[in-house]
């Protein structure tokens, strides 16, 4: 592993926000739960999980959307998902209504599946933007342990519970599990405790070889889907808010790209104004949009006779499917025009001087 | 061509392996004795009252009036209608409404009690469980609509529906919209009576026999996978001509490169696997090499999907 010497901030905005997004916000999620509340699925916890998907997971789900369909070079960028993609959804929504117990199960079940692999793509990559903010450059063999912890800690869980040999609900929608051996449980559970191994042992490595703490946040993401898909597991009101936090690392990230972006391509000066104000512009679109796929699609399959609960559930399926698509392909850390504004700092959209620099490393 | 036949033919193998076998068998039935004490289920369509058997499945008379009173049924639904066959609750941890920290504590399996006297016929109660564990029964039952000797054995009876016979005929005068009801069925109140006289001296005992078949859908489709009405056509229909408009707006709106086309052979892989899987995937859980393979794979297109679409 080595490391350059960074020209630039190691956070979006700071550090108590940056920590808070990323991974805080889980630690103190589950920690007050364990200690100070509980550990079940209380009514309240059900209101609270209701009130902040209005506000924060529907709104992550628009706003991808949002970043792929903003702007004709984006869509000239990615033809296939913007023009292609939308379609086959919307066919397995047509056919999941046609063949309510045929095809909206195996439909279901895809949603699933690919969900926890998604959070872990999103892990991996909020990994690497900071190893790259902080002028880490991780050698192919440090990335594939980082990698190999991340996604163990999705085998392990999505194993489990495909161990059962029977289904499962989603919104009404019962789904066959795959009912895989126990075997395979406890294998992916093994592999996943050597990957966490080696993933310490590389940290470790490096903060010897470097004499200094790896910054912690390059390591938190990791550490808090860990936290998500093995330690919470038992916890259904941690489970509950899962999705939630997910959302929220998605939404700093997205949030800097969008005003770094648009500040770019208009040359727009930087100013505090323009901050406070293109982030409320782009949260209420986002906002507005989130009611519309989560609120309001789904009355559509109403109107046409079916029941709000199957409507619901088919409907979350396509939106998050649709999701997995386009998250896929508009955040790949190789394209500069991602990469570049991602290495952005509050500090570039208002111009502000008192920017912070991470210390170059001794030579 | 070889090779699609040998396909073929394993799925087909499958599908037949996997087929139950029925018992013709028929024993006679013994009359079992039959607890004082009464579940009542207050539904959306009227009252249901269950009887137990004491004798034959004490530990599921504990258990099911153990999570009446602790008001777990509240809010439950009746998720399955098979005319002829059942209609069943589902199980409690699907209900919408969160529990208490006692309640969770009280979802315990329970052990089987398979009798060999009593068979499952029309009106007993027979407890659902996962079906590989006879020791994984719940919550979930189902109200027997008809005979069902191929359960004989296999799941606990532990009583019958006494009262409330046509409340079960108005349930399954429901139309079914493709196998499920098309209306909520939930139980709004469950309680428990220690004798039956404190039911019935405010109301009636309701004997009315259950009807072997519901009228407003077709019978046969109890699956929902054999219809074939015209929505459902003008929808398929609908799915293909969507699906070739985006691909040759696709086509002439932009130049083909590699990069679309493995993109959109990507496309056409997951949707090959969605097929897959809609065979498959109910077979996996009896067959683990199969289960095995369909996970790996689905992890596989999940690895093989992050490379869709490189940047044009």
């Amino acid at each position: 592993m080595a490391q350059t010497s960074p020209n630039r901030s190691l956070y979006f905005v700071n550090a108590p926000v940056d920590y808070f997004f990323v991974g805080g916000s889980t630690f103190l999620l589950f920690f007050s739960l364990l200690f100070f509340y509980t550990e079940i699925r209380t009514p309240e916890i059900v209101a609270a999980g209701v009130f902040l998907s209005w506000i924060i997971n529907w709104p992550h789900f628009s706003m991808s959307t949002y970043r792929l369909y903003q702007s004709k070079s984006n869509i000239q960028q990615y033809p296939v998902t913007a023009y292609v993609i939308p379609f086959v959804v919307i066919g397995g929504v047509f056919l999941s209504f046609s063949y309510p117990l045929l095809v909206a199960p195996v439909f279901v079940k895809l949603f699933i599946l690919w969900s926890p692999y998604h959070f872990s793509g999103q892990t991996i990559g909020i990994t690497f933007i900071y190893a790259m903010r902080s002028g880490i450059k991780l050698s192919v063999v440090e990335r594939k342990v980082f990698i190999a912890f991340i996604y163990f800690t999705f085998l392990v869980s999505t194993i489990r519970a495909e161990v059962s040999r029977d289904g499962y609900e989603y919104y009404g929608i019962t789904y066959d599990s795959f009912g895989v051996p126990q075997w395979l449980a406890t294998t992916a559970e093994y592999c996943m405790w050597a990957a966490l191994l080696l993933f310490s042992v590389t940290v470790i490595y490096w903060c010897i070889r470097h004499r200094k703490i790896m910054p912690v946040i390059v390591i938190l993401p990791a550490i808090t889907q860990y936290l998500w898909f093995v330690q919470s597991v038992y916890m259904p009101s941690f489970q509950e808010f899962v999705p939630l936090l997910h959302s929220l690392q998605y939404m700093l990230i997205a949030w800097g790209i969008q005003l770094k972006e648009k500040m770019d391509a208009k040359n727009i000066p930087p100013s505090k104004p323009y901050v406070l104000l293109e982030t409320s512009r782009w949260f209420a679109i986002n906002f507005v949009g989130g009611a519309i796929l989560f609120y309001y699609l789904p009355q559509v399959g109403v109107s046409l006779g079916y029941s709000s609960l199957f409507s619901i559930g088919v409907i979350f399926a396509a939106i998050q499917i649709h999701h997995f698509f386009v998250d896929g392909v508009i955040w790949k850390l190789k394209n500069n025009s991602v990469s570049h504004p991602l290495m952005m700092n509050i500090t570039d959209l208002t111009g502000s001087r008192t920017r912070k620099r991470v210390p170059a490393e001794p030579s | 061509m070889r090779g699609q036949l040998l396909f073929c033919v394993i799925v087909l193998l499958f599908c037949v392996s996997t087929l139950p076998v029925y018992s013709e068998e028929q024993v006679q039935q013994h009359a079992p004795v039959v607890s004082e004490k009464r579940v009542i289920f207050t539904t959306n369509y009227g009252d249901l009252v269950f009887a137990f058997y004491p004798e034959v499945a004490p530990g599921h008379m504990a258990q099911i009036t153990n999570l009446v009173t602790l008001g777990l049924y509240n809010s439950v639904q009746a998720f399955r209608i098979i005319p002829g066959f059942v209609l069943q609750f589902e199980e409690i941890h699907e209900r919408s409404v969160p529990f208490s920290r006692e309640q969770s504590a009280a979802l315990v399996p329970i052990k089987a009690e398979f009798s060999a006297e009593i068979k499952h016929s029309k009106g007993l109660l027979s407890m659902a469980r996962w079906e590989n564990n006879p020791d994984s029964a719940v919550s979930s039952f189902s109200i027997l609509l008809g005979n069902a000797p191929h359960l004989d054995g296999q799941y606990t009876v532990f009583g019958f529906l006494e009262s409330g016979g046509s409340v079960v005929n108005k349930i399954l005068s429901i139309p079914l919209r493709r196998g499920l009801p098309s209306k909520k069925i939930y139980i709004k109140n469950a309680y428990v009576v220690n004798h039956k006289e404190e039911y019935y001296s405010t109301n009636a005992l309701d004997a009315e026999e259950i009807t072997e078949v519901i009228s407003p859908v077709d019978s046969t489709d109890t699956t929902g996978l054999h219809r074939n009405n015209g929505l459902q056509n003008v929808m398929s229909i609908l799915v293909g001509v969507i699906v070739v408009i985006s691909l040759l707006g696709f086509v002439l709106q932009n130049r083909i490169n590699k990069n679309h086309v493995v993109s959109l052979l990507l496309v056409n892989v997951l949707i090959g696997v969605f097929v897959l899987m809609i065979v498959l995937l109910p077979r996996s859980s009896s067959v683990p090499w199969l289960s095995v393979l369909l996970f790996a794979g689905m992890f596989a297109l999940f690895r093989i999907m992050s490379n869709f679409e490189r940047k044009s």
